[in-house]
């Protein structure tokens, strides 16, 4: 397999704090890889130094191949556009204004594109408003169109709906498979939000203390996320003895309610437990979510 | 580097700060030398010339400076902007190189503003002569032109590395004022007289009294350390520029030209270690 970012044991201190130690990771080519993690536990810090913002303090890591210390590692990141934590525009002038000077920036001999980018990521028609005008949205979306001036191959996003309304999460999810799919440009972005995480992402890297916690490819965690049912039933203890007589496995959740997680035979069941005089109230199939897959991850304490 | 030093000039065109600097210099100008000029109408036997006003430039070009490097430098970190230019593979050296080169060429355009306004202020007071030769005025100039250069690469130090805009700003203002402060007090205590007479009042009127040693003075080798420093420290040159007592000429141009080198290359070696956000 093809990887655009390997990182070998990356360690990274500020003053007696860790940020990253000894940090592993690899990003396919074509993935949409999701980074997650809680707050401080590295995720920014590994953006800032992939993108050369900051130096490791040992390890290191390869970018298309090259090592990070390599005197041409510059013609890597050539490749790659970065929105890292806030969209990096200037706030006086336009939008096309700023994507012009992201072409002086790359040294690009004509501003050729450069509406096609703004269609994009649906800034067409901003015309000569300022920066400073937009909403939170918009200039999330100009950072993105910034950052994929030079058609880069590899884009970093570091948190991208952090603040966004429901309609502007929905418009950068919409741009971010866009982008991946039509455009064939890997991705990796971090994000709090899992749920919206898991409608984007190929890829996951788990990370906690500076450290990759579990790498794992959308298609192993679906089938490592398990299916279940949840059921509401007036007796909680009456289900739990049926279902041990019938061993399945399950997870009581209040007096009233369990997971079962097997192929419940529902006429066996109910008629089992009405034996036992207990009654069925509402029976629902239920799937385990990146969420609770992250917090058993983390152990069950920790919160994306 | 020649991209970011384009980049740099593209946003300088834009700038705002950079066009209210330029248009106050320009007023500043044609308003001073304006009244300087007129001034000297009422001196008799004194030929008019713009060269009395002309070099008061060389003081409040370093505050232009303070304010505009400060602001156009800190917005590279408010606005985020100086991370595109990392990731577009940009090494930290170039990136220095261009603040730099775009800040000392927004001083010499604050001084081109500067002249362009006395050049109005000469034609709406008819006065042409400029009351120095060529040579002298060229080196003058081109001690102004090193000042300018010291005060860039000041100011790009403190520019590149502080990331908070009015930190930036508070500190190179400071800087400014720190510099024009001690120059002024070193001038001062240069200037002061070996010894005075004191007017004595006795039954015949008043007379002059034996001269006595000043205790001001400043005398020896503590004498040729405030000179010295007065020569090196760029508020030091403009002051002298000023009033038109340059001492020595070479020195200070040996002196800016070291000081700007030092400033840059301190300056690169702090940005390539810094961590940036």
């Amino acid at each position: 397999m093809e990887y655009v970012l390997k990182t070998e044991a990356l360690t990274k201190h500020y003053k007696n704090f860790k940020a990253l130690n000894g940090l592993n990771m690899q990003i396919p080519k074509g993935a949409i890889y999701g980074f997650v993690g809680k707050n401080g536990a590295g995720k920014t810090t590994l953006i800032r130094i992939i993108c050369g913002l900051q130096e490791p303090v040992s390890g290191g890591y390869l970018l298309y191949g090259r090592k990070h210390t390599d005197k041409e590692i510059a013609k890597s990141r050539r490749r790659m556009g970065a929105v890292v934590e806030t969209p990096a525009v200037y706030s006086a002038m336009t939008a096309a204004d700023n994507l012009k000077q992201q072409y002086r920036v790359l040294g690009l001999p004509s501003f050729d594109g450069l509406d096609d980018i703004l269609k994009t990521v649906g800034l067409a028609g901003v015309g000569n408003k300022k920066v400073k005008h937009f909403s939170l949205g918009m200039r999330q979306r100009l950072g993105i169109a910034v950052a994929l001036v030079g058609s880069p191959d590899f884009l970093i996003l570091d948190e991208p709906a952090n603040g966004l309304d429901p309609q502007g999460i929905v418009e950068i999810r919409e741009l971010i498979l866009k982008l991946n799919r039509e455009h064939q440009i890997t991705i990796l972005i971090s994000s709090h939000i899992l749920d919206e995480l898991s409608r984007l992402a190929t890829h996951y890297g788990f990370i906690e203390n500076g450290r990759i916690l579990k790498e794992i490819s959308g298609k192993e965690l679906e089938d490592v996320l398990r299916k279940c049912v949840r059921m509401e039933v007036s007796h909680v203890k009456s289900l739990a003895v049926v279902l041990d007589g019938m061993g399945m496995e399950y997870r009581i959740l209040s007096d009233t309610e369990a997971d079962v997680y097997a192929n419940v035979p529902v006429s066996k069941l109910t008629a089992a437990l009405a034996k036992e005089g207990c009654e069925v109230i509402a029976m629902h199939e239920r799937e385990e979510s990146l969420e609770s897959y992250y917090i058993s991850l983390m152990g069950g304490g920790a919160h994306a | 580097m020649r991209k970011l030093v384009s980049a740099h000039f593209s946003r300088l065109r834009k700038d705002r700060m950079f066009w209210i600097c330029m248009g106050a210099m320009f007023a500043y100008a044609v308003f001073y030398i304006w009244s300087g000029c007129r001034k000297e109408q009422f001196l008799p036997g004194e030929e008019r010339s713009l060269s009395a006003c002309y070099f008061h430039f060389a003081i409040p070009i370093g505050l232009f400076c303070a304010l505009f490097d400060s602001l156009f430098l800190g917005t590279e970190y408010s606005d985020g902007t100086i991370r595109n230019k990392i990731v577009a593979g940009h090494t930290r050296t170039e990136i220095y190189l261009a603040a730099l080169l775009l800040t000392f060429s927004a001083g010499l355009l604050l001084m081109a503003a500067w002249t362009a306004g006395t050049l109005v202020a000469a034609l709406a007071s008819g006065t042409w002569n400029m009351g120095m030769g060529l040579l002298r005025l060229f080196l003058y100039l081109l001690i102004a032109v090193l000042e300018v250069a010291v005060f860039s690469a000041l100011f790009t130090w403190i520019g590149m590395l502080s990331e908070n805009k009015a930190v930036t700003e508070m500190i190179s203002v400071l800087l400014f004022l720190a510099l024009l402060l001690f120059s002024s007090m070193l001038y001062n205590a240069l200037s002061q007289p070996e010894t005075y007479c004191g007017i004595e009042m006795t039954m015949d009127g008043m007379r002059t009294s034996e001269a006595m040693q000043n205790p001001r003075y400043v005398g020896g080798f503590l004498r040729s350390v405030y000179a010295c420093m007065l020569d090196v420290l760029p508020a030091g040159q403009g002051l002298q520029l000023w009033l038109l007592e340059v001492g020595r000429p070479v020195f200070m141009l040996l002196s800016s030209a070291f000081i700007t080198a030092a400033a840059t290359l301190g300056g690169m070696a702090s940005f390539r270690r810094k961590n940036i956000k």
